[in-house]
């Protein structure tokens, strides 16, 4: 009885046991200059480093939004402009965040909770504590932060190169001239679009690299727990994603 | 190495928050380095009409709306957003044009006369409220479901109507329905009764079509032959018609040279001094047979010769 109550209450403990890191690792006795090294080489790490390879998943879905949407809005009674009109907007709200956050949560979320889970397994977590440091403070913070201020930069990068990368397949393709392109997009361009996707990346940003350093900071049961928590780590950042980015949009659109 | 990755997330992070705002005023379609001014104007309602929206001069984009606000008075005051280089006399005027419902609306300018002065930056234009296009076709199709109704109700009235003479005049179709009815029976007792002689009818029929047939297809050649002749006849009598036009048209020309006296067959039938010449030729001729008759001796007696013999 008491077995299946724990069991069926799981979710709850794991929630509040998720809560209490998060916060412990920003309510720190310490002063912020302890980890600002640390910061900093974390936003590279997470960041710029993954610059690249959002731009390049940016262009390409933008690319093949262009050509999917030219391809469905195939009317005599809608101008060639409606493909800017939709392809910008699908970037700007969903494409970008969404395809921003998948590739960190596989880039950047398995790699935090696998360094997290090895200083776990191997002790220097322990180690930390034994030094007096605050390791919650010492180890998750920086990340988090990074994660928080880096992650709406590589949007904005994404939604620049993918819109980018629509104009020049709408141009290479033959679908629709650049002209025609950015007057769609404008025409219909609501300015609080690209804060509603800031706000997601923002989120998105924050749900993964706290879900990772959970999963790591608790890993157990040597190099297997390793792996285990590294694919958690990114799985269960993608389904937070996904749950957050519905719960967004039905809030605030 | 410290110094230089804090200086590359501060690049990058300064980097997208320039590409992010010049970004949102570029879908805006807010001019980034272009020089504008700027123009207030006055509406009755926005009509749809946001900040971004594009302006027209002359169906060109010259510029954007940049806030719409409504004003203490309740009228809705547009600020908009001109590029330098457009040239907007005093008596120009502005309109909502677009159709809302699609969300692409657009303020249009419409010049004044060229050699009026520019408005200047700060400026005012007079706003011309027009109604929205949806507006009035949504007017519009209300007048028209009132007149839809309105037929149908005639409609109505007209089937009523209709119902009622045909009630009162049942009794006279009944009897010619009867009549008619008597008609066909008779029409197809005959055709059973006649129906051997109908059919010989037919077989008579196709026996004839199928001789024709039959010689039409035996003797095709004799006929193209002689299709060829009469051809050929045809040509002739197309000669013999030209040599028969030429005759005719001598014979015009005789006759007309007879009748305008050219010739001595015209003299002749023409000219009646012969005539009356014969005329007295002939009366002295009478004279002397008559004077000869009574003294025969007056001329034979010169003819002593006579005598020798």
């Amino acid at each position: 009885m008491t077995h299946s109550l724990t069991w069926l209450l799981r979710p709850v403990t794991i929630l509040g046991k998720y809560s209490l890191l998060i916060a412990r690792a920003f309510v720190s006795p310490d002063d912020f200059r302890t980890y600002r090294k640390n910061t900093i080489s974390e936003m590279i790490r997470i960041g710029v480093e993954s610059l690249p390879i959002v731009a390049l998943a940016a262009a390409f879905s933008g690319a093949v939004t262009t050509v999917q949407v030219s391809y469905q809005l195939v009317s005599v009674f809608l101008p060639a402009t409606v493909i800017g009109s939709v392809v910008a907007p699908s970037i700007i709200l969903e494409l970008a965040p969404v395809v921003t956050g998948f590739i960190l949560a596989g880039r950047v979320g398995a790699r935090i909770a696998a360094e997290l889970g090895t200083m776990r397994v191997t002790e220097q977590i322990d180690a930390l504590e034994t030094m007096g440091l605050n390791s919650i403070s010492y180890l998750i913070a920086p990340r988090i932060l990074a994660g928080v201020v880096m992650f709406p930069m590589l949007y904005v990068a994404a939604c620049a190169v993918g819109i980018g990368g629509g104009i020049v397949v709408a141009n290479l393709g033959g679908y629709l001239t650049t002209q025609e392109f950015v007057q769609g997009a404008q025409n219909f361009f609501r300015p609080f679009d690209p804060y509603f996707g800031l706000s997601k990346a923002f989120v998105f940003g924050f749900i993964i690299t706290s879900v990772s350093c959970y999963m790591g900071y608790f890993t157990a049961g040597g190099a297997e727990g390793v792996g285990k928590s590294t694919t958690q780590a990114a799985v269960m950042s993608c389904v937070f994603i996904l749950i957050a980015d519905l719960v967004l949009a039905v809030a605030l659109l | 190495m410290k110094h230089s990755k804090e200086l590359i997330v501060g690049l990058s992070l300064a980097a997208a928050a320039v590409v992010f705002v010049l970004g949102i005023r570029f879908l805006q379609d807010v001019p980034l380095f272009r020089s504008t001014y700027v123009l207030y104007t006055h509406f009755d309602s926005a009509g749809g009409l946001s900040g971004g929206s594009p302006i027209r001069v002359r169906g060109v984009d010259v510029g954007t709306v940049e806030h719409v606000a409504l004003d203490p008075d309740n009228r809705v005051r547009i600020r908009l957003h001109l590029d330098n280089n457009v040239h907007v006399p005093e008596g120009s005027y502005a309109e909502i044009g677009g159709i809302s419902a699609l969300g692409s609306n657009y303020v249009v300018i419409f010049p004044g006369p060229a050699d009026n002065p520019s408005i200047t930056d700060e400026g005012y234009i007079e706003g011309r409220s027009t109604p929205d296009a949806l507006e009035a076709v949504t007017e519009r199709s209300v007048r028209l479901t009132e007149n839809v109704e309105e037929a149908l109700a005639n409609a109505n009235v007209l089937l009523e109507d209709t119902g009622s003479l045909i009630g009162a005049t049942g009794a006279d179709i009944r009897p010619t329905l009867r009549a008619l009815r008597e008609v066909t029976d008779a029409l197809a007792q005959t055709l059973r009764e006649e129906q051997a002689s109908v059919q010989q009818i037919i077989r008579n029929v196709e026996t004839f079509s199928e001789d024709l047939a039959s010689i039409s297809g035996g003797s095709a050649d004799t006929l193209a032959q002689t299709l060829r002749r009469l051809d050929q006849i045809a040509g002739h009598i197309e000669g013999s018609l030209g040599t028969l036009e030429g005759a005719t048209r001598n014979l015009d020309e005789i006759l007309h040279k007879i009748n305008h006296g050219d010739g001595t067959i015209a003299r002749m039938l023409n000219d009646p001094t012969l005539y009356i010449r014969m005329g007295s030729t002939l009366g002295t001729l009478e004279s002397l047979m008559q004077d000869l008759q009574e003294n025969p001796r007056k001329y034979l007696r010169h003819m002593d010769i006579v005598d020798v013999f």
